[in-house]
């Protein structure tokens, strides 16, 4: 199983360049765990000891407010979880639960942080790929309110 | 201990400019090609006094006593040494600039060892070997290497830094010196040589790193086989 995994991480972007290899070594240093559908992977406000790589499956990102359920994303193979949390040691900002059948690599804190620091490419490409969603979730942010305030004018004119 | 008296007692500080070749006084010495470049430092590096220690598990425990070095694969001769054999081999002494990939370079290093062409010419290396797999004591640490790279006359098995035996932690008792590429290449606690007909990736290679590690590639030098 590690072995199919090994491939399968040689393809994904974040990966690019690794080979068999390579990628077995990134297993090596976590644990492979398989989830069924609804399995909670991740709690809002959990303390962050881990960090999670989708290898198979869909993920949800969510928040629940207010009684609604706020889907913030859909997790991919490839797409590494929960690594600003622990990074940052703060609490996670959001819940994962399995939207289908998935596997994840979970890397403990200090795997996650001794990969990056004995890496400095992997390093970079993480951090790329935080700062890059970070970014992309301000302007997602940004959209909403200029909607939000749309939203509002619009009301205001109509009530004149 | 100030951190500044540290730095400063750090023997391997260096607290002048770095000479210019013509500037080294020693005429056995083998002068590296890239320290004679107008800007000696390339592209997005910048220059270090110190000699900062980075590897992938930290220095292996090595019995100097049962220290061996072998040349495999495409030879004619294969060869092993002890280190008392290894150190009565000719030596050589080079001149010549270090680039690490995470963007410091230390300049005007000497380096004291065994050149790569005597090795290669004991071993006789086949006419077909185009690569080099170096073997390390680390775990089974390997870096890949083009053969002309290899092969380049700056490029030698050091075993004396700055007239000093080169330490543990920097990879002694014999580590692979090829000053024309990133130091990852430069294989710390070296044990031994293939040769081969095809390129290998090495331990960090298969991570995505370069195959060749030139630093001083257009653009921002072959780092990685990402960016």
């Amino acid at each position: 199983m590690n072995e199919q995994y090994a491939e399968l991480i040689t393809g994904f972007p974040l990966f690019k360049g690794f080979t068999v290899n390579g990628a077995r070594r990134l297993l090596d240093s976590g644990e492979i765990k398989e989830h069924q559908v609804g399995d909670v992977l991740l709690k809002e406000g959990d303390k962050a000891d881990f960090v999670l790589l989708v290898l198979s499956g869909t993920l949800e990102v969510f928040v629940d407010r207010e009684g609604k359920h706020l889907v913030l994303t859909q997790a991919k193979p490839g797409t590494i979880l929960g690594e600003l949390a622990v990074l940052c040691g703060i609490p996670r900002s959001a819940s994962v639960k399995a939207k289908e059948r998935a596997a994840v690599l979970e890397w403990s804190d200090e795997a996650f942080r001794t990969l990056l620091l004995r890496d400095p490419s992997l390093s970079q490409r993480i951090f790329r790929e935080a700062l890059r969603t970070l970014v992309e979730k301000e302007r997602s942010l940004i959209d909403s309110i200029i909607d939000a305030q749309d939203e509002a004018t619009k009301s205001y004119s109509t009530d004149l | 201990m100030s951190f500044l008296d540290s730095l400063i007692k750090d023997p391997k500080y260096q607290t002048t400019e770095p000479r210019k070749p013509e500037q080294v006084s020693e005429t056995d010495m083998i002068i590296s090609p890239d320290t004679r470049r107008e800007n000696r430092i390339p592209p997005g590096q910048s220059r270090t006094k110190k000699w900062p220690v980075l590897d992938a598990h930290g220095a292996p425990p090595i019995d100097l006593a049962t220290w061996n070095f072998e040349v495999e694969g495409l030879v004619d001769k294969p060869l092993k040494f002890s280190l008392d054999e290894f150190l009565q081999l000719p030596t050589v002494k080079v001149y010549a600039d270090f680039h690490c990939v995470t963007r410091w370079s230390r300049l005007d290093n000497v380096w004291t060892g065994v050149s790569t062409r005597e090795i290669a010419k004991r071993a006789s290396v086949k006419p077909e070997a185009k690569f080099v797999l170096a073997l390390a004591y680390d775990y089974g640490w390997t870096t890949n290497v083009p053969i002309e790279y290899f092969l380049k006359e700056d490029s030698l098995f050091g075993f004396m830094h700055d007239g000093a035996p080169i330490p543990p932690e920097h990879g002694g008792p014999v580590r692979l010196i090829i000053p024309q590429l990133y130091a990852w290449k430069s294989a710390k606690w070296v044990k031994g040589v293939r040769i081969l007909e095809h390129d290998e990736a090495g331990y960090w290679e298969e991570g995505g790193y370069h195959m060749r590690g030139n630093p001083w590639a257009a653009g921002d030098g072959e780092r990685f086989r990402w960016s």
